[in-house]
C-alpha cells in the first residue's frame, strides 16, 4: 500500500494520556495468551478513535499489554486496515471490489486522482483530503460504484458527478458518520 | 436459568412473538441493516416515529434485519389482523406518508406499490411472495429468520424456536450422536473448502490433548462476498447457537468467533447477542444446570483476505501475522496455542440448529447426493435483482442469473459470472446449464466457493477484469512463499504490460506457465488459487487477450498466435 505523501510535523502525535486511559477502560486481558490476542483488538480501537496508529500510541499498546514493541508494530506493519499517518481532514473513500469495479470505479477514481493529483492511498500536502481504495468491498454492491466519504454512502457515482459530491462534502465541516443518524 | 424455567421463558417468549406480529395493533415492520442504511432508512425511522407521536401511538414500529432484497430496498411491511403482510420496495419519505396514512391505517392496501403478500394466494391484486422471480425457489434454512426478527432482541430469536436446539443438545443429546447427525447431514464448509463439517467435529473430539478450542470464522476479506455478514447482521444468535453445540461437542469450554474490521455493524450485532446470551445464561457457567460451561469472544481482525485461510486465521487470534503454514498437522491436532481446534464457516455454523432439531437425514434430502442441503449466495453486477438468496443445491447456474436474479439490466448483454471471488474461474455462456454443486462447476474451473457471485457484462473488457483479480491477489498475497509472492507479482506485469499496449507475442504463454507453476507450487489456497481466474478468462475470451497482443505486434510473424488462432 503507498504510504501517505503528507509531511508529518515531528510533534504531532496522538495524546498518549487519552490512550492510555482507552486501553484501560476497555482492553483488560486476563491472561498472558489474550495479551496477544488482544494486540489488534487495542490497536484497531485506536485508529477508530483517531483515524490511524503513530509508533508512539504502539508503544503504549505494548506497555499495556505486557508484550513486545516488536510484536506490535509487526501487525500494524503487517494488517492492511492499520494507517500509520494521519488521515486527511476529509477522507474519501471508494469502494473496488468486483461489483464496484465492473461497475465502473476505475473510470472514479482517474476523476478524483485526477482532481486532487494525488494517487489512491495518498493524502494531499495541505493534510486536507485522503483518498482510498476499499479492495475487499463495503458489501452494498447493487449501489456501485460505492463512495463513502467522511463515513457518508454515496451510490452510483460517475466521473462526471464525483467531483460535484465531493465538493459539497470538502464544504460541509467533519460530522459524525451515516451510523450515529 | 434452569432448564424449565428457560422453557418457560420460551413459551412465553413464542406467544409473545406471534401477538406482535399477528399485527392486533397495526405494525409497521422496516428492514435495517448496513445496506439499507446507506439507502437513508434511518429517516424512514425517524419518520415513522413521528408520525406515532404525531397520532398518539395507534400502530407500532417494529426494526427487524435484512431479508436479501437488495434490489428493492429500503423495504417496510405492513401487518394488520386478519390479512396478509404486506412489503413495499423502494420506500421514500412520499410513499412511507402513504402507506401508513392508506395501508397501515386505512384500508386501502395500495396493490400498485405493494411488491407481495406473504400468504401462498393472491390478496388484494397482490402476489404472493413465491410469484417474485426472487422468490420463487428460494429454500430457506440459514436465512429462516433474516428480516423476520429483531437482530438485537434474543426474545425474538427464542420467539422463533431459538436456542431450542442448543436446549435439545445439553440434555437430550449425546455429543457422539450431534457428531453422528452432523455427519449424515454433510455440511460441507461453506467457506469455500467444503470439507464435512461433521468428520472434522469428529476428529476434533478424537483427539486426546486439551485445553481445545473452537473457532467460528466470520472473516470475509474477499470484494463481493456479503452473506455472512448478511447472516450475522440479520440473525447473529443463530451463529452464536452453532458455535456453542460445537463447543459442547468438543467438550471445550473456549470458543472464538473472528470478525474482519470492515462490518461494525455485524461486530457491534454479534457482540450485543453474545451479551444478552449471558444475561439468560445461554452462555457462561453451568449452562441452564446442565453442568456444561461455555465462553465466546468476540476476535477483531486487521484487513487482508488471508486471515480467512485456516492456519492464518489462528496465528492472527494468537497475535501474530496471518501467514497460512504447511499442513501436516492438521488444525484439529495442533491449532490455537499449539492445541486441537475446529474451525468452522459462519454459515456453515448456522445450519448446525435446524440439523439438531431435525436430523441430519433431514437436511442430506436437500439438495444433491454430493452436496447436500442449501447454499446462500450474494448477487452483484449488473442484473435487475442483486441480493442475497438461498437456494437448494443442484439448480442450473443459469437461474440463479435469469430467475433469482432476474436477468440483465435492459441495455446490458450477460458476458461471464465469476464464481467464488478472486479465487475462482468465471463461467460463460457454454456452461451456464452446470447444476450448482461442488463438483459440476469445478470441472470448468469455477467453484461454488463461499458463494459471492458479481455478473460481467459487455462493457467489461477481460484483460482489464484478468488485471483486476491478479491485483487482488498480489495485494493479498502474504509473502511467506515464493512462488505466490514473486508469481502473482510477475503476472501482473505482464498484464499490465498487455494493457499499456506493449505486449509480446508470447505473454500468453508465459502467462499460462507462469500459473500453472503458482497452482502447483503455492503453499496455500491463495496462491494456489491465484491464476484461476485468469485462465478462465483466456478459456471463454482469448481472442480479446490476442486482439491487444496483435495490435502491440503489427506484421510480426507471430507463433504463439499462428498455433491458436481459430
Amino acid at each position: 500500500m503507498v504510504q501517505s505523501s503528507f509531511h508529518v510535523p515531528e510533534t504531532y502525535d496522538i495524546d498518549l494520556d487519552r490512550v492510555r486511559a482507552l486501553l484501560q477502560a476497555e482492553i483488560q486481558p486476563e491472561s498472558q495468551h489474550e495479551a496477544f490476542e488482544l494486540i489488534l483488538g487495542a490497536l484497531l480501537l485506536i485508529q477508530e478513535h483517531y483515524g490511524w496508529v503513530s509508533k508512539a500510541a504502539a508503544q503504549v499498546v505494548a506497555q499495556h499489554l505486557h508484550v513486545p514493541f516488536a510484536r506490535v508494530y509487526e501487525l500494524l506493519t503487517f494488517y492492511g486496515d492499520f494507517r500509520l499517518q494521519p488521515p486527511g481532514e476529509h477522507r474519501l473513500q471508494v469502494c473496488n471490489g468486483t461489483a464496484c469495479f465492473a461497475l465502473g470505479t476505475p473510470a472514479v477514481q482517474r476523476a478524483l486522482e485526477a482532481k486532487f493529483g494525488i494517487a489512491a492511498g495518498e493524502t494531499t500536502r495541505d493534510g486536507q483530503v485522503s483518498f482510498d481504495l476499499i479492495p475487499t468491498c463495503l458489501g452494498i454492491c447493487d449501489l456501485g460504484p460505492l463512495g463513502l466519504f467522511d463515513g457518508k454512502y454515496y451510490p452510483k457515482l460517475t466521473p462526471e458527478t464525483v467531483g460535484q459530491i465531493v465538493d459539497q462534502v470538502l464544504r460541509t465541516p467533519r460530522g459524525g458518520s451515516q451510523h450515529d443518524a | 436459568m434452569t432448564r424449565d424455567e428457560f422453557r418457560q421463558l420460551q413459551q412465553q417468549l413464542i406467544a409473545k412473538y406471534h401477538e406482535t406480529f399477528s399485527g392486533q395493533q397495526p405494525l409497521l415492520i422496516i428492514n435495517v441493516g448496513e445496506c439499507t442504511i446507506a439507502k437513508g432508512v434511518h429517516a424512514l425511522v425517524a419518520q415513522a416515529e413521528a408520525e406515532i407521536a404525531r397520532r398518539g401511538a395507534d400502530f407500532s414500529i417494529k426494526q427487524v434485519g435484512c431479508d436479501g432484497m437488495c434490489y428493492a430496498e429500503p423495504l417496510v411491511h405492513v401487518k394488520k389482523a386478519g390479512q396478509p403482510r404486506l412489503t413495499y420496495g423502494r420506500v421514500t419519505p412520499d410513499t412511507l406518508k402513504l402507506i401508513i396514512e392508506r395501508a397501515l391505517l386505512g384500508n386501502d392496501p395500495l396493490p400498485q406499490l405493494a411488491l407481495y403478500n406473504d400468504s401462498a394466494e393472491p390478496w388484494q391484486g397482490i402476489p404472493p411472495q413465491r410469484a417474485l422471480s426472487f422468490w420463487e425457489k428460494q429454500e430457506r434454512i440459514v436465512l429462516e429468520n433474516a428480516g423476520l426478527i429483531d437482530p438485537e432482541s434474543i426474545q425474538d430469536y427464542i420467539g422463533r424456536g431459538g436456542y431450542a436446539a442448543w436446549e435439545k443438545a445439553l440434555f437430550a443429546m449425546t455429543p457422539e450422536q450431534i457428531i453422528e447427525e452432523m455427519k449424515i447431514a454433510n455440511v460441507r464448509g461453506r467457506g469455500g473448502a467444503a470439507f464435512n463439517a461433521g468428520i472434522k467435529w469428529e476428529s476434533g473430539r478424537a483427539t486426546r490433548n486439551w485445553p481445545k478450542y473452537f473457532i467460528c470464522n466470520g472473516h470475509e476479506g474477499e470484494p463481493n462476498v456479503f452473506k455472512d455478514r448478511k447472516i450475522m447482521e440479520s440473525d447473529p444468535h443463530r451463529v452464536i447457537e452453532g458455535i456453542i453445540i460445537g463447543a459442547y461437542c468438543l467438550d471445550t469450554p473456549n470458543a472464538f468467533i473472528y470478525i474482519g474490521a470492515e462490518f461494525p455493524l455485524a461486530i457491534a450485532r454479534v457482540r450485543h447477542a453474545i451479551r444478552e446470551a449471558y444475561a439468560l445464561g445461554l452462555l457462561g457457567e453451568n449452562v441452564l444446570g446442565s453442568g456444561f460451561s461455555v465462553h465466546l469472544k468476540v476476535r477483531v481482525g486487521g484487513g487482508g483476505y488471508i486471515a480467512g485461510e485456516g492456519s492464518a486465521q489462528m496465528y492472527s487470534i494468537m497475535g501474530q501475522r496471518a501467514m497460512p503454514r504447511t499442513k501436516p498437522p492438521r488444525s484439529v491436532e495442533y491449532g490455537l496455542w499449539g492445541k486441537p481446534t475446529v474451525l468452522n464457516n459462519v454459515e456453515t455454523l448456522s445450519n448446525v440448529k435446524n440439523i439438531v432439531l431435525n436430523g441430519g437425514a433431514w437436511y442430506a434430502a436437500k439438495g444433491t447426493k454430493d452436496s447436500p442441503g442449501t447454499k446462500v449466495y450474494s448477487m452483484a453486477g449488473r442484473i435487475k435483482q442483486p441480493g442475497v438468496s438461498e437456494l437448494e443445491f443442484g439448480l442450473p447456474l443459469r437461474y440463479l442469473i435469469e430467475g433469482v436474479s432476474g436477468g440483465m439490466l435492459d441495455g446490458y448483454r450477460f458476458k461471464a459470472i465469476q464464481t467464488g471471488g478472486p479465487s475462482g474461474g468465471c463461467i460463460a455462456e457454454p456452461d451456464l446449464d452446470l447444476p450448482l454443486d461442488y463438483t459440476a462447476l469445478e470441472t470448468v474451473g469455477g467453484m461454488i466457493g463461499s458463494g459471492g457471485y458479481v455478473v460481467f457484462d459487455h462493457t467489461n473488457d477481460a484483460v482489464e477484469l484478468s488485471r483486476y483479480f491478479m491485483e487482488f491477489n498480489r495485494l493479498e498475497s502474504c509473502g511467506k512463499c515464493t512462488p505466490c509472492r514473486l508469481g502473482t507479482k510477475a503476472m501482473l506485469e505482464i498484464l499490465d504490460r498487455i494493457l499499456a499496449g506493449e505486449g509480446r507475442p508470447d505473454d500468453l504463454d508465459t502467462l499460462d506457465y507462469a500459473s500453472k507453476e503458482t497452482i502447483e507450487l503455492s503453499l496455500c489456497g491463495l496462491g494456489q488459487t491465484a491464476p484461476i481466474p485468469h485462465l478462465n478468462l483466456v478459456k471463454y475470451f482469448r481472442s480479446e487477450f490476442e486482439e491487444r497482443i496483435r495490435r502491440a505486434n503489427p506484421g510480426a510473424a507471430q507463433p504463439a498466435l499462428a498455433l491458436t488462432a481459430d
